[in-house]
């Protein structure tokens, strides 16, 4: 038997040979998968604790359904069933309990403290970066209305402007973003 | 990256590892439970006493002929899928559950033509001996084919209890073709059809927590 326990390729070895009761083996078999399961859990979790949970999850799982395990089949595609049934199965939990609305003490400065992984999330700063560009006038009239929500009529009041002189240094703005961004 | 209990929990399960019998191939552990349901749904029709036409009506009336026949093909089908369901990849075979989804697709393309076709539509819903017939008749199947997927590792609750929901209305539906001597659609809708319906709502409502590992 193969000596490199992370070698994905043995272990379907492995896994046979824990269903004859084989300790070693089966030890090599969950360290060599438990970072697979984690590599594959970080393309779809953000959250450390949140990946470590589903990882043990998994583990438990595979201990517990391993006889249904068919060594003449690959081991991959039945390993990430698993993987995939626990890990929707967490994030059902953890949605369904609002956990999302609450923020652990270590990471108190989220309010929604999402698990799932938004590869997005840097555009926020990129949009940022782009309104600071903007002259001062023009951020604030595209700030009220695209940010907080102010109707043109609004804006054009409260900055002593014409209504369509709003709308049109909204639309500027707009494109101007459009081209620092792109 | 806090690998320590992990680590641990690696350890531990090593430890308690026991030898395990794999399990069998699907349809060599589906096929006796098919046969002991057939031969329980034999026992209950033998029991309550099978309708005097049943033969004529077997071999004399194709109508009669091809819905036992679906019946008893989407139960066989449903229960030989839930054998792969039991385990977390259906060990590749995902297209099985196709098999008792069509045939029930042709079922209700079949109920639906004998509703508009049917003259006699009578709705008089009420509880009648082919209610108790029914639940008598899919008890041990239910019993014995849900107890037969927690024996696996399922990693689709809601396809398992929909697979089971589906081979026990098969074998249900079946059995009262042969105990019941009522042919109007709408007798056979009202109280052969939505009883299980009913059963499969209160069934499918539970599915999760039956068949948690």
């Amino acid at each position: 038997m193969a000596d490199n326990q992370f070698d994905a390729e043995f272990w379907s070895e492995y896994a046979q040979a824990a269903q004859g009761g084989d300790k070693k083996a089966y030890n090599k078999l969950l360290t060599g998968i438990a970072p697979y399961i984690r590599n594959i859990l970080a393309k779809s979790l953000s959250n450390q604790d949140a990946i470590d949970d589903v990882v043990q999850e998994v583990l438990i799982s595979v201990h517990k359904s391993l006889k249904t395990y068919n060594p003449e089949r690959p081991f991959k595609p039945w390993l990430y069933s698993i993987i995939s049934f626990r890990r929707t199965d967490y994030l059902r939990k953890y949605y369904a309990g609002r956990d999302n609305k609450t923020a652990p003490l270590e990471h108190a400065d989220f309010s929604d403290f999402g698990v799932t992984n938004t590869n997005h999330s840097g555009e926020y700063k990129d949009i940022e970066a782009a309104l600071a560009q903007l002259p001062e006038q023009q951020r604030r009239i595209f700030t009220m209305i695209k940010i907080e929500g102010y109707t043109a009529q609004e804006v054009a009041n409260e900055m002593d402007m014409k209504e369509s002189a709003v709308k049109v240094s909204a639309h500027r703005t707009m494109k101007k973003l459009k081209g620092l961004l792109e | 990256m806090s690998t320590d209990k992990v680590d641990a929990l690696i350890d531990n399960l090593s430890d308690e590892l026991e030898p395990v019998q794999p399990m069998a191939h699907p349809f060599a552990r589906m096929a006796p439970l098919i046969g002991v349901s057939l031969i329980y749904m034999i026992a209950v029709i033998a029991m309550i006493g099978p309708r005097e036409d049943w033969v004529p009506a077997m071999f004399g009336n194709m109508m009669y002929f091809f819905e036992f026949s679906l019946s008893l093909s989407i139960f066989v089908s449903a229960a030989l899928a839930l054998g792969w369901l039991a385990i977390p990849d259906m060990a590749g075979r995902v297209w099985i559950k196709a098999v008792p989804v069509t045939l029930t697709g042709v079922f209700l393309v079949w109920a639906v033509m004998r509703m508009v076709f049917e003259a006699d539509m009578e709705f008089n819903f009420q509880l009648s001996q082919c209610n108790l017939n029914g639940l008598f008749l899919i008890v041990l199947p239910v019993a014995v084919l849900t107890m037969s997927l927690r024996k696996g590792a399922t990693t689709q609750p809601g396809w398992s209890a929909f697979m089971t929901i589906l081979s026990f209305s098969g074998l249900g539906w079946a059995g009262l073709r042969f105990t019941c001597g009522a042919d109007s659609f709408m007798h056979s809708f009202l109280i052969h059809f939505i009883p299980f319906v009913v059963l499969g709502i209160v069934f499918g409502l539970f599915a999760k927590r039956i068949f948690r590992w």
